[in-house]
């Protein structure tokens, strides 16, 4: 079977996807280590997810590209829709709580852990509420579960905009608002996609865009190690 | 409005720092001054200090204390920690 370019640009850029995500999972593996705020868990645990929905998406592109099994290409994208949504989900769980729960460790695990199982019942209620009859439904929530990812960005979005406005270092949080507004666009252009028949470049948009918002991820990471190391030498130096 | 009670990384932190400010690189930091400077009641910095010591992060030395690689390395990967959760937002 020949590979449209088309096939071969949307599976390179998945693949790409994942393995970003999987770099941003140990990052913020690390992070969590380090600081041990329960808070934080929702930043490894939700990138886990999105990774993880990545990785179902590459699978679904290559069954349906070279097997094209419909019940199992379904399955595949029931799984990475649910996963997407359940990791944006979990990474705005870790900014809502952030501010208000940082020393109450037990408190705020149970309430991570019970909007996480309320939020997994909503989505699985969804899908079946709007198409009892089989997994197939998952092509029409898919718009709706963008809705909702778009939602939930916005929520994060909103939060650093009121962050750096209340700062006087605005380029400090600046990045993130970068990063986060990267993933934004991706829904928001999976969702023209969806919706007003955007066409292809909608559809690649979404991906770049999504692998954008991670490398940012990434280049904040080594601008906050370049800076940390800075401050050490700096430190030596005046010792 | 209440001030913010730092948590065990943050006080982990801020006496490590100190440490380094005081010349633990060179070994000649005062555990005193670190204490003081730490807003930590002694008892407690030295509960803190002998972790760090158990750790192999902080020496005693016959000039005072010394801060070792292992504790240098702590210090950074908290820094860096820090400087990404203030860069995300997440500093609180």
């Amino acid at each position: 079977m020949e590979l449209q370019p088309l096939q071969v640009l949307i599976l390179a850029l998945e693949f790409s996807s994942v393995a970003l995500a999987v770099a941003l999972v140990f990052l913020f593996s690390k992070i969590y280590k380090t600081k041990r705020s329960i808070f934080l868990l929702g930043l490894p645990l939700g990138f886990f997810l999105l990774m993880s929905s990545s990785f179902f998406l590459s699978a679904h592109l290559v069954d349906l590209i070279f097997r094209s099994v419909d019940a199992f290409s379904s399955s595949l994208m029931w799984l990475r829709v649910i996963t997407q949504t359940i990791g944006f989900a979990l990474i705005v769980s870790s900014y809502v709580f952030a501010g208000r729960y940082q020393n109450k460790v037990k408190q705020s695990y149970l309430v991570i852990l019970a909007g996480s199982t309320v939020l997994m019942l909503a989505a699985f209620g969804l899908l079946f509420a709007i198409n009892p009859t089989g997994l197939s439904s998952v092509y029409s929530t898919n718009k709706i579960l963008a809705a909702i990812n778009l939602a939930l960005l916005s929520y994060i979005i909103i939060f650093l905009i009121r962050k750096v406005s209340l700062k006087n270092r605005v380029s400090d949080s600046i990045s993130g608002l970068v990063a986060f507004f990267s993933l934004w666009i991706g829904q928001f252009s999976f969702l023209v996609w969806g919706l007003a028949n955007g066409g292809d470049a909608a559809l690649v948009g979404s991906q770049i865009a999504r692998l954008v918002g991670f490398a940012i991820f990434l280049r904040i990471y080594y601008l906050a190690s370049k800076e940390s190391s800075i401050n050490a030498i700096e430190q030596t130096k005046q010792s | 409005m209440p001030l913010n009670k730092r948590s065990k990384v943050d006080i982990y932190h801020d006496v490590l720092d100190l440490l380094c400010q005081e010349g633990a690189i060179t070994g000649k930091a005062s555990s005193t001054r670190v204490a003081r400077r730490a807003n930590l009641p002694y008892d407690r910095f030295q509960k803190i200090l002998e972790r760090f010591i158990g750790l192999d992060m902080v020496r005693r030395t016959d000039e005072g204390l010394l801060i070792t690689e292992k504790g240098l390395n702590c210090l950074y990967q908290i820094r860096r920690t820090n400087a990404f959760l203030r860069r995300i937002g997440l500093d609180t």
